[in-house]
């Protein structure tokens, strides 16, 4: 940053604007719950914990389902592990580890808490963690990697999930959970967004052992803002145009 | 056959909320990609930009679909009768090699001229205030409303213009872009 240059974050300066576009946007009744700080606010109503107790893991979930057909979800977790194996030439398998007993919501399919990192969870009853990672880190599982569309759903699904947990991406590293490939321009979108650098799991994987305090585990891109919310209960008497 | 074609593509409604989500989604990604200098005032250009995105091949392992037949044709009629403080660029995202050089092309422009595709996501980093023409052909309708959404999300105002082929006639294209221009009574707002 340059000398004389705020301070401040661009996440701190943006959280700024989005209170000053709500205040002065002119939106019909029922907006604010599908794009602005009401939406935001929605999520910690039904807040649900997945495991707890006195276990060393707990994770931590935060819905949204009053406006979408399939239920908006990010996570949280304290005191987890991702496993990596190599199983064939480029290809890592993952396994997220966490030391407590799941609880099962029938009305909360596994398979929706989150398209990869969430499905592969895995119980233990010891972690075995001879290091910890202290800062947070946020598991992205891409929706896209190619089309600047869909990986703006992601982007923006990344950027619900900070607004909720009010976590400032300056410090926080990003981990990318996914296969896809990494070396094309707008994957630099990632490296811009995250203070605390961005570390592909297939490339780098963690080594043994390694656990983390905090983890994020994101709203899934193809359930986004952009396509979801406008296609579920957005205007429902205007079909078409 | 007709009704497919009608049809064919994703999000078929219209928002009528702006969205101060991706507002300052945006403002974060103007700060994020900043140096610190973005944060001074910008003086006023006093050429106003039309970015033209041109869609063509460039990708050995994929056919690009929807390309305009004459658009070099219609770039060259666009470019003659522009007012003076007006001035048309190319821009061809997949070619940019870095994302901050991506989000200041976007940003900087005016008006917006493009056919229905993803290409048009770049809207996310035009200002509040300025236009985008969305051309639509080929195997897309305009009941396609991706990018209708996202400007009304955003605060960008919205034309769009549709045909039945992937010829363009320069004139009708050049009639919807001298009424925007001519409009253009707006001032992007600086965000």
């Amino acid at each position: 940053m340059q000398e004389g240059a705020p301070t401040e974050s661009a996440f701190t300066h943006a959280k700024q604007n989005l209170f000053n576009e709500q205040k002065s946007s002119q939106n019909p009744g029922g907006c604010s719950q599908r794009y602005g700080t009401e939406l935001i606010s929605n999520y910690h109503h039904a807040q649900i914990d997945l495991c707890s107790g006195l276990q060393a893991s707990k994770i931590s979930c935060y819905v949204n389902n009053e406006y979408e057909q399939v239920p908006r979800i990010l996570c949280t977790g304290n005191n987890t592990k991702i496993v990596t194996i190599f199983s064939h030439e480029n290809h890592v398998e993952k396994k997220l580890i966490v030391d407590c007993n799941l609880q099962v919501y029938n009305w909360l399919p596994k398979e929706l808490w989150y398209g990869e990192a969430m499905s592969q969870i895995s119980t233990t009853v010891d972690l075995a963690c001879s290091a910890y990672v202290e800062h947070p880190i946020f598991v992205l599982a891409r929706y896209d990697y190619k089309n600047i569309y869909h990986i703006l759903e992601d982007v923006v699904t990344t950027y619900e999930t900070l607004l909720v947990l009010d976590l400032d991406p300056r410090d926080i590293e990003l981990v990318i959970w996914d296969d896809f490939p990494t070396n094309n321009t707008l994957f630099q979108i990632w490296r811009t967004i995250f203070g605390k650098g961005v570390r592909i799991l297939n490339e780098n994987p963690l080594e043994e052992g390694t656990c983390f305090r905090r983890t994020i585990f994101n709203i899934h891109g193809d359930n986004s803002h952009l396509s979801n919310a406008v296609s579920q209960k957005d205007l429902e008497s205007t079909l078409l145009y | 056959m007709v009704i497919f074609w009608i049809f064919k593509g994703g999000v078929k409604r219209n928002t009528e909320c702006s969205s101060p989500i991706l507002k300052s989604l945006r403002h974060f990604i103007y700060q994020a990609v900043s140096t610190g200098m973005e944060n001074e005032r910008i003086p006023k250009p006093k050429v106003k930009l039309i970015g033209f995105i041109s869609r063509q091949q460039y990708d050995p392992l994929r056919v690009v679909g929807r390309v305009l037949t004459n658009e070099p044709e219609l770039i060259s009629y666009i470019q003659t009768r522009l007012p003076e403080n007006w001035r048309l660029i190319i821009i061809r995202p997949e070619l940019m090699v870095t994302f901050k050089e991506q989000v200041e092309a976007f940003r900087k422009v005016d008006v917006l001229i493009g056919v229905h595709g993803a290409g048009l996501a770049n809207v996310m980093f035009m200002q509040s205030g300025t236009h985008l023409i969305e051309v639509f052909h080929g195997d897309r309708s305009e009941v396609n409303r991706h990018y209708y959404n996202m400007c009304k999300w955003l605060g960008i105002n919205y034309q769009s213009a549709g045909y039945f082929t992937n010829f363009v006639a320069p004139n009708k294209l050049w009639s919807i872009l001298n009424t925007v221009i001519g409009n253009d009574g707006t001032e992007k707002a600086e965000q």
